[in-house]
């Protein structure tokens, strides 16, 4: 391990100080680097029953040839896809502004929501006040192009190589929303359908992302947004997009649990929720759990630390449920699913995208980003998610019909079984 | 006659311990080693001036761009307050007034250290502690020489009475404390922490490690000392135990007055 260190520190120097002087070397460096990291760092010695060496000597020939950022970046994608698992990626470096406070080209957006609904992408939210209100643009519209990638071929492809069937709805969410992301006062155009046999074109000008934006050492930018009300049937209702910005998030989730110690029940919906900071699950269970308990356990190669939570000196004790699809991701998912194993949680919705592993991220000597999980996951009654998903007690489909129609039957399935308990 | 026999007795007894000690390279005693170690870092004398620490600090894992600051104050017998501020995640503290021992972070609110952790955290909290080893770690043995980063370390293990263990490597040649290997037990279970300790300075007549580089769960960060200042005055009301954390304590113990 120790060689480890020193190898990582080696290739960091070099990389800051004194930069191998061509994009070829810097390419090979940040192979090296890639396969490395996995060799030494991956929970299971076995790789997933991949033969890591094997895959080294196959695809080093090809990054020898790879004199460019865009063929390193297909060979390493390469490699890491070999293991099959998520949380394992190569980020480009111009999604994470070199400096705190710098523009990210996916600093601008249209403000809306999609989510894939059989074959199709339709809309499901869109932002008060945004540009894609003032367009007119509706839930319940299909998404048929952006910028003229045709979003059904799209999806074609993006079934071939995403390596599970759960992950397409996250997959294509996430595709769908980066590609009518942008620099602020750019414009992207849409082709959509709000109707069966109806299409229309239309330009719309990107406008600053909205929510609290953090940035955490070279990680690409986030922008946490979080709503909460209290309903008229007396329940409250939590939603966050990320478990990130903890200075942010926390507080506005503590103040909301304490204006509703009285609620008759409480909603926390993490439909379309990517995860996040784990120790931010465990944290806000911490609002709802009376007792000292675990959400479950992370492995590494050496040790097996709980994830704990420690509940907090007021707690909100009334029935919770929780909303779930199959874009709740990761922290997302083994909250849902600790908050049900520790019985104070009901889950509605859909399965979730099955994605829960422990990861970090570092800069390669090519500056790009390298995302990689450090450890398995195992919940506190022995399941895995990963590969699985996090199932609801209550599976509630979305329908473009209810989208038209401005209805949530999620939430109303949960608001049902709410109004139901004492 | 029975004056003989004794002599002789010893004397065996002195042949076989000999022979087991050659056989094992003559590895000198733990307590042999933990007291020299006091000896190279400036002398008991020096050691036990000290009353009060402040040190501040960077915590950071360059390869992934973070860097935090940790301000750490401590005063005897067994005070301690840390702060550690990271850009984006918030705040994380930890303290004891030598009874409550807590934490509260950010992320994760407060809560009151027990058991094991209690004892870890009071332990390292104890200004002094490596002088008074004797109280802390009942259990001490020599294991070996190991190699680290080239140089040849005796790996001394340490037992406390609640069942904490450290691991530690004093080079040969220096007799300073290269590596630092600590085994916690808490609520998370047990974790193990690997540190190689750099950098030594002289502050106050004592040689302190001013780089700390600590590989848990894989990952590395780098802790820098950026200054200590010894035996400065320290506002008593650093170590008070938060509201909150006395809260919490009520709660635990049964004379919760929340809703």
């Amino acid at each position: 391990m120790l060689a480890l260190l020193v190898c990582l520190v080696a290739l960091l120097a070099a990389a800051d100080a004194n930069p191998p002087a061509t994009e070829l070397e810097r390419n090979i460096q940040s192979f090296k680097y890639v396969w490395q990291t996995v060799r030494d760092n991956h929970w299971d010695p076995n790789y997933n029953g991949i033969d890591w060496q094997a895959v080294h000597d196959e695809l080093r020939p090809q990054i020898e040839k790879a004199d460019t950022r865009g063929k390193a970046r297909a060979v390493l994608q390469e490699m890491i896809h070999r293991l099959r698992q998520t949380h394992f990626g190569i980020i480009p470096e111009e999604f994470s502004p070199r400096r705190e406070g710098g523009a990210s080209i996916l600093d601008g957006e249209i403000g809306l929501d999609v989510r894939l609904v059989g074959e199709s992408v339709l809309i499901t939210a869109v932002l008060k006040g945004s540009s894609a209100e003032a367009m007119g643009i509706r839930p319940g519209w299909e998404l048929l192009a952006v910028d003229g990638q045709e979003a059904a071929p799209f999806l074609g492809e993006l079934r071939k190589w995403v390596s599970s069937p759960l992950l397409i709805p996250w997959v294509a969410r996430g595709e769908a929303l980066d590609a009518t992301r942008g620099k602020p006062g750019t414009v992207v155009r849409l082709r959509l359908s709000p109707a069966a046999g109806v299409a229309v074109e239309l330009s719309v000008t990107r406008t600053e992302r909205r929510g609290e934006r953090t940035q955490i050492g070279y990680l690409p930018p986030a922008f946490v947004r979080a709503e909460f009300l209290r309903l008229d049937v007396g329940v409250g209702y939590l939603a966050f997009n990320l478990f990130a910005n903890p200075p942010y998030l926390m507080q506005f989730i503590e103040q909301a649990i304490a204006s509703c110690l009285d609620c008759r029940g409480f909603v926390i919906d993490l439909r379309g929720n990517g995860g996040g900071l784990g120790a931010m699950a465990t944290g806000i269970a911490g609002w709802f759990i009376e007792e000292q308990r675990s959400l479950g356990t992370i492995y590494t190669r050496g040790d097996r630390p709980n994830l704990v939570v420690y509940p907090r000196p007021r707690t909100y004790r009334g029935p919770v449920a929780v909303l779930i699809d199959g874009c709740s991701v990761s922290a997302a998912e083994f909250f849902a699913l600790g908050m049900k194993e520790t019985g104070r949680a009901r889950l509605f919705g859909q399965r979730t995208a099955g994605a829960a592993l422990p990861s970090t991220m570092d800069k390669l000597p090519n500056g790009d980003l390298f995302q990689y999980a450090f450890a398995g996951y195992a919940s506190a009654g022995g399941k895995t998610i990963e590969g699985v998903g996090v199932a609801p007690d209550v599976e509630v489909q979305l329908t473009r019909e209810a989208l038209f129609q401005g209805r949530d039957p999620a939430l109303e399935a949960a608001l049902e079984w709410l109004g139901k308990q004492k | 006659m029975k004056g003989n026999l004794v002599v002789k007795r010893l004397l065996l007894s002195y042949t076989l311990l000999s022979v087991t000690a050659c056989a094992q390279e003559t590895l000198p005693p733990a307590a042999s080693i933990l007291d020299r170690y006091i000896e190279v870092t400036g002398g008991k004398a020096a050691w036990l001036a000290i009353r009060t620490e402040v040190r501040k600090a960077t915590l950071e894992r360059p390869s992934a761009g973070v860097k935090m600051a940790i301000t750490a104050w401590r005063a005897a017998p067994n005070r301690s307050y840390l702060l550690l501020e990271a850009p984006g995640l918030g705040r994380v503290e930890e303290g004891t007034d030598g009874e409550t021992v807590w934490g509260r972070s950010t992320m994760q609110g407060p809560r009151i250290k027990q058991g094991g952790e209690r004892d870890g955290s009071l332990l390292a909290a104890t200004l002094n502690s490596d002088l008074r080893w004797r109280e802390f770690f009942p259990e001490a043995e020599t294991r070996g020489v190991d190699d680290v980063d080239g140089q040849p370390c005796y790996r001394v293990e340490l037992h406390t009475t609640g069942g904490l263990r450290q691991v530690r490597f004093y080079s040969k040649q220096t007799g300073l404390l290269v590596k630092n290997v600590l085994i916690t037990k808490g609520p998370m279970g047990e974790i193990t922490a690997d540190s190689y300790l750099t950098d030594y300075r002289r502050v106050n007549g004592v040689l302190v490690a001013f780089k700390v580089s600590t590989k848990v769960l894989g990952m590395t960060t780098t802790l820098a000392i950026e200054s200590l200042e010894f035996n400065q005055e320290i506002d008593p009301a650093v170590f008070a135990v938060p509201d909150d954390i006395r809260a919490l304590a009520g709660k635990q113990a049964g004379k919760h007055d929340g809703p």
